[in-house]
């Protein structure tokens, strides 16, 4: 077995060291081969140099294309190099490497075909974001279950894990911004199973997130939006 | 109308074609598109020169006043050209993602020899 972990990183450079680090300890393992990717989404500040200096497997997309792009850049080189499974990880180091194997197991015993790093499901996290942004994840997962009629608890999480045939999908159709509860509705819809692992996330120690309080509505209604338009294309293909 | 009123409407079309066809020749916009624009303008001097021809298609559609069904029109015709450049800009910024990922990874892959 060999999985991917796929990092996106956007002026990153404080907080990649220590993601890097986290996930090389978790390498060995008899099961399967680890490697990672980090994929530079045109950084302005010095991620590009900190990932030579380290000598970390980078690719320096040569424009930037937002998060959607940038995580697909990873899932086309996982699907290029022949992965069985690929792992998106956030480079601010908010998820912790020790929980990958919990994500990987399941598909790698064939139970599943996409594990979802979950903060909501289990006590684990004491980071859970603000009470607003839950009650937007709430919204959202009333949503999916709507058009799927599945439940999912964290449909923001960016920590998940995915079989080849998943790879494969999102490597050739992935949304450009706000991707992870509109690929939730695709994946359900072609009747692929997904399960929510419980997780322990951190709360970001340099930068900030990339939503801001005033994009908040836009992006819920942007997801929403998706999320139905989603469930509606795959119905009728 | 007026027959200064026209002069300078004639005059505003040709200046328009001109830019057009000057777009055309600096590289600007495509051959297709600076046709479709054109026939656009052609269709204006047709109706500048001979106004009656709206008048009585206004008059069959039962519109009131001409300029109504005009403005109707031209309304109509400016959503459609502008819903289909989103489509263009939407296809235009989809093959420049791939266009950005392929050749990242094709310098990544090179970097390692």
């Amino acid at each position: 077995m060999k999985i991917l972990v796929i990092i996106p990183a956007y002026n990153e450079s404080e907080n990649l060291v220590d993601t890097i680090n986290d996930i090389k300890k978790y390498q060995n393992n008899k099961e399967y081969s680890l490697d990672y990717i980090i994929i530079n989404d045109g950084s302005i500040d010095n991620t590009k140099e900190v990932c030579l200096k380290n000598k970390f497997n980078v690719i320096n997309l040569v424009h930037n294309l937002g998060i959607g792009g940038a995580v697909q850049t990873g899932y086309i080189y996982a699907l290029k190099n022949g992965y069985d499974i690929a792992i998106q990880f956030d480079g601010d180091h908010q998820h912790n490497a020790s929980y990958i194997e919990d994500l990987v197991m399941p598909i790698i015993n064939k139970n599943v075909d996409m594990t979802i790093g979950s903060r909501f499901i289990k006590d684990l996290s004491l980071f859970k974001s603000t009470k607003l942004r839950q009650f937007g994840i709430k919204i959202l997962s009333f949503v999916l279950k709507l058009t799927t009629h599945e439940k999912i608890y964290d449909m923001t999480s960016g920590f998940r894990a995915v079989n080849k045939d998943i790879i494969k999908i999102f490597a050739s159709d992935y949304p450009n911004d706000y991707p992870e509860p509109e690929t939730l509705v695709t994946i359900i819809k072609r009747g692929y199973k997904v399960k929510e692992i419980p997780v322990k996330m951190n709360e970001r120690k340099h930068g900030k997130s990339s939503i801001t309080p005033l994009k908040s509505i836009y992006y819920m209604a942007k997801v929403t939006y998706a999320m139905i338009v989603r469930s509606y294309i795959e119905r009728i293909k | 109308m007026n027959l200064k009123l026209r002069i300078f409407l004639i005059l505003l079309v040709i200046i328009g074609i001109y830019l057009v066809i000057k777009t055309i020749s600096q590289k600007k916009l495509s051959m297709r598109y600076g046709m479709y624009w054109t026939i656009i303008f052609i269709i204006m001097l047709l109706l500048i020169m001979f106004p009656s021809i709206i008048e009585n298609i206004s008059k069959f559609c039962g519109f009131e006043e001409a300029p109504n069904m005009l403005f109707l029109i031209s309304i109509f015709i400016l959503f459609y050209i502008i819903f289909r450049l989103y489509i263009t800009v939407s296809r235009v910024q989809e093959i420049n993602k791939r266009l950005v990922q392929e050749i990242s990874i094709l310098k990544k892959e090179n970097g390692k020899k």
